[in-house]
């Protein structure tokens, strides 16, 4: 009877033990969802931050590219400021003018060399020693 | 015989007076063979001196044209690659392209002007010295007015690229940001 009794009590028990352990099973896996949900969540925060950062880099690059091109204009406009003069008219008699002459300039040459010639003994004619004026 | 005497001088006067004077005439006036060289020699030297000159200024002319169109070609490629690489990512570039096209057009005139004056300078050359039937002058004066052509295609050049391509890439810049 009291074997009975035993096996009798002992049968409600377990029939209450099921929904406990399936508590404690239940958990684990919902900590695991849990923690699956949280890395997606941040995987999907780090992909929209990647492509936010690639997007602010992307813009400033394309920025950065235009300043260029400005920049290029610019040295153009400044680079280009003596096309007047570089490309300026020719005179209308430039056919019968006198034809252009370089003796007139060689002999220049020729007389500034000889002048640097003369001034090549320019340290020795002033240098001064002690004894040239007999101090020593 | 006093008869022949008289005759025989008078002739004699006669051919002396008309020989020196063809001689006189000729060291004036030079002979027909004499005048045909030294006009020649004139012409030949004027040919060295014209073509000397042309050389020269031609070859300034050329260091100076190079210089310019290279910097405007540059801008060119620049901003070219500059809207194709934004209008494949999506940007409205349309103004800019048909500016740049503009831009374009007007550096294949100036180097168009530019090839004219070198081609008048050289027929002014040839005219001179006589190895074309160009009237020398005239051929000149076209060459100028190529070169002036071309400056002025230049100088319109840089301030299309400083007002009007500058605004465009500015524009693009506006898109960029918002």
């Amino acid at each position: 009877m009291e074997d009975k009794k035993l096996s009798g009590s002992t049968t409600p028990v377990e029939s209450v033990s099921t929904p406990l352990e399936s508590t404690t099973a239940d958990k684990p896996k919902s900590k695991k969802n849990l923690i699956i949900i949280a890395s997606v969540g941040v995987l999907i925060i780090a992909i929209v931050l990647a492509i936010i950062f690639i997007g602010i880099r992307n813009k400033d690059s394309s920025l950065s590219s235009i300043e260029n091109s400005i920049t290029t204009i610019d040295n153009l406009f400044n680079s280009t400021e003596d096309i007047d003069k570089d490309l300026s008219d020719l005179s209308e008699d430039f056919l019968d003018a006198e034809p252009v002459s370089t003796e007139e300039i060689d002999t220049s040459i020729q007389e500034l060399e000889k002048e640097l010639e003369n001034l090549g003994n320019l340290d020795g004619d002033f240098g001064l020693e002690a004894t040239d004026v007999g101090l020593e | 015989m006093k008869k022949s005497i008289l005759l025989f001088t008078f002739i004699f006067l006669t051919v002396s007076s008309l020989a020196v004077f063809a001689q006189s005439g000729a060291q004036q006036g030079g002979s027909p063979d004499t005048v045909i060289s030294t006009q020649q020699g004139a012409n030949s030297q004027k040919c060295i001196d014209v073509t000397r000159k042309v050389d020269l200024v031609t070859e300034r002319y050329n260091e100076n044209q190079e210089k310019y169109m290279n910097a405007f070609e540059n801008v060119f490629k620049n901003v070219e690659a500059l809207a194709l690489k934004f209008k494949a990512d999506g940007y409205d570039t349309a103004q800019l392209e048909q500016h740049l096209e503009e831009y374009n057009n007007m550096v294949q005139n100036a180097s168009r002007y530019y090839n004219e004056f070198k081609v008048g300078m050289d027929n002014s050359k040839k005219g001179v010295c006589g190895n074309s039937d160009a009237d020398a002058g005239q051929e000149f004066n076209t060459a100028r007015t190529q070169l002036m052509e071309c400056k002025n295609e230049m100088l319109q050049l840089r301030t299309f690229a400083q007002e009007t391509l500058k605004q465009d890439l500015l524009d693009l810049k506006s898109q960029v940001v918002e």
